[in-house]
């Protein structure tokens, strides 16, 4: 498994696109520090600050184009074969690509994380870090619990995009179909509240588990739309995303090579 | 010594028969070369015992151990099947050493002056032609010292040096003890090789023998005259057209 592990490893590290998309991200990030110091009347930094200035709304495709291909890829170009005559099993294969996957969203979490601090003190040092956000939380520990429930919210996604992978032998036409589905996942939660709101049940349904994050950053009252609390958010994010895994498990060990 | 035997493989697909009662064994640096039509059965045969795909009855042995297939074993692999499997976005040389198990890079110098893969090895692999791909597949297939190596129309794209690299390749490592399993549509070169054939034919071995008895049935002493010699007759026998 570690020798899997670490071959999953050096393919992300020798792909291009893990280090150009990574940079991309830091860029954007810094383009929006300077930005909500400069304009301040446009950009709050206190939500600019706990979204890691934007970060956390790219790495979801990121990690969406990484979660596609490491299955699909392996399909297109014929590799699956090397993998699995050479005494692994099926199951050891795929854990050992989500183990890669949740290695490469930690460190892009940290990564983030770490920028976001950096370019707070660099470029809006009046922003205090145990300043109060929404009366309840410091802005340090808003940053963190938004940070965990955007990191889980995107293994929710994952999950979900790596079972759609399964299905695909094309890389392209994988992470084409995880984005839109991504999309499509956002438009269903918005018309599932008001189903929320005639059907308590389906305040259940995984779309809803999605919100996690906005309402630990307190967007809106989003509280009264989900109608669960963010520890009720929390468990079923994890039910889910361990249903949606073990699915891709039972999938992969069936599909053909 | 035998390394692998099965006995009467049969699978079946929606009520298909892929293969019927395949009996083989395959010695140490044995090679035996697998010919057949297209659609005989020869990837099918080659998939199931590595365990890429299920089968419905049969038992398998290696080293005189009973497993499911190649795959449940505890002897070291090696298998070109179909197309060369190789990552693109890396350099010939970073596809071997992902695969690499060892920590020195002495086997896969080796492999690379054994191939005559030198000039293009730190190239990009998806800048290599067909040849250079299929070439590097063989060489994938050699890494980490197999015991039993399977190759699928290792020749495929390959030009005359390329193919006389392979070749000697090949036997280098038959002559260290190295069983191979290869299929070819190319016989000429496949009876350079090889020890024993077998002839698949619907999913069934039809004749298992070596190349100089099937060659002396045909009218010119050519081994792709027998072969056809031996389809024909079998078709007249089973009344296909």
């Amino acid at each position: 498994m570690g020798i899997l592990i670490k071959q999953e490893l050096f393919k992300l590290y020798k792909k291009k696109s893990t280090f150009i998309l990574f940079g991309a991200v830091t860029l954007i990030m810094i383009l929006i520090a300077i930005t909500a110091n400069t304009t301040s009347d446009f950009f709050d930094a206190e939500n600019m600050f706990t979204s890691a200035f934007g970060a956390y709304a790219w790495i979801v495709f990121i990690m969406i184009i990484q979660a596609s291909t490491i299955i699909t890829m392996e399909f297109q170009y014929g590799t699956i074969k090397n993998l699995l005559y050479r005494n692994y099993t099926r199951t050891q294969v795929i854990i050992s690509k989500c183990i890669t996957l949740l290695i490469y969203s930690i460190s892009l979490y940290v990564s983030t994380a770490i920028i976001a601090i950096i370019l707070k003190f660099l470029v809006l040092p009046d922003l205090s870090l145990s300043q109060n956000v929404n009366g309840e939380m410091s802005l340090i520990q808003s940053f963190l619990f938004t940070t965990l429930g955007n990191f889980i919210g995107v293994w929710l996604i994952i999950s979900l995009v790596l079972l759609l992978s399964c299905v695909f032998r094309n890389t392209a036409v994988s992470v084409v179909i995880g984005i839109i589905f991504y999309f499509a996942t956002s438009i269903v939660s918005g018309i599932l509240f008001l189903a929320i709101e005639k059907w308590e049940w389906v305040k259940w349904n995984p779309f809803n588990m999605l919100n996690l994050s906005n309402q630990i950053g307190g967007v809106g009252d989003i509280a009264s739309m989900t109608h669960l609390s963010v520890g009720q958010l929390f468990v079923g994010n994890i039910i889910y995303i361990m249903i949606f895994l073990f699915l891709v498990f039972v999938v992969f060990r069936k599909k053909n090579v | 010594m035998t390394i692998l035997i099965a006995e009467n493989i049969n699978k079946k697909i929606r009520g298909k028969e892929l293969l019927k009662n395949i009996n083989l064994s395959l010695g140490q640096g044995e090679i035996i070369g697998l010919i057949g039509e297209n659609g005989a059965g020869k990837t099918t045969l080659m998939n199931v015992l590595l365990g890429l795909t299920d089968y419905q009855s049969g038992v398998m042995r290696v080293e005189g151990k009973e497993v499911p297939n190649l795959n449940h074993s505890s002897i070291k692999i090696g298998a070109l099947i179909e197309q060369p499997g190789i990552y693109p976005f890396l350099t010939g040389y970073d596809n071997l050493k992902l695969f690499h198990e060892g920590s020195d890079s002495e086997e896969i110098n080796q492999i690379i002056n054994d191939l005559n893969m030198s000039e293009y090895i730190h190239k990009k692999a998806k800048t290599y032609s067909l040849g250079m791909k299929q070439k590097l597949g063989v060489a994938l297939s050699f890494l980490n010292h197999p015991k039993m190596i399977f190759l699928d129309e290792p020749m495929n794209g390959l030009d005359p040096q390329a193919i006389r690299d392979v070749r000697n390749a090949i036997l280098k490592r038959a002559d260290e003890g190295v069983s191979f399993f290869i299929s070819s549509h190319i016989l000429s070169e496949l009876e350079k090789v090889t020890n024993t054939l077998l002839i698949l034919n619907n999913g069934e071995i039809i004749s298992e023998t070596t190349v100089e008895e099937i060659k002396k049935d045909a009218e010119d002493g050519d081994l792709e005259t027998a072969f056809l010699q031996i389809l024909d007759e079998k078709r007249s026998s089973s009344g296909e057209k």
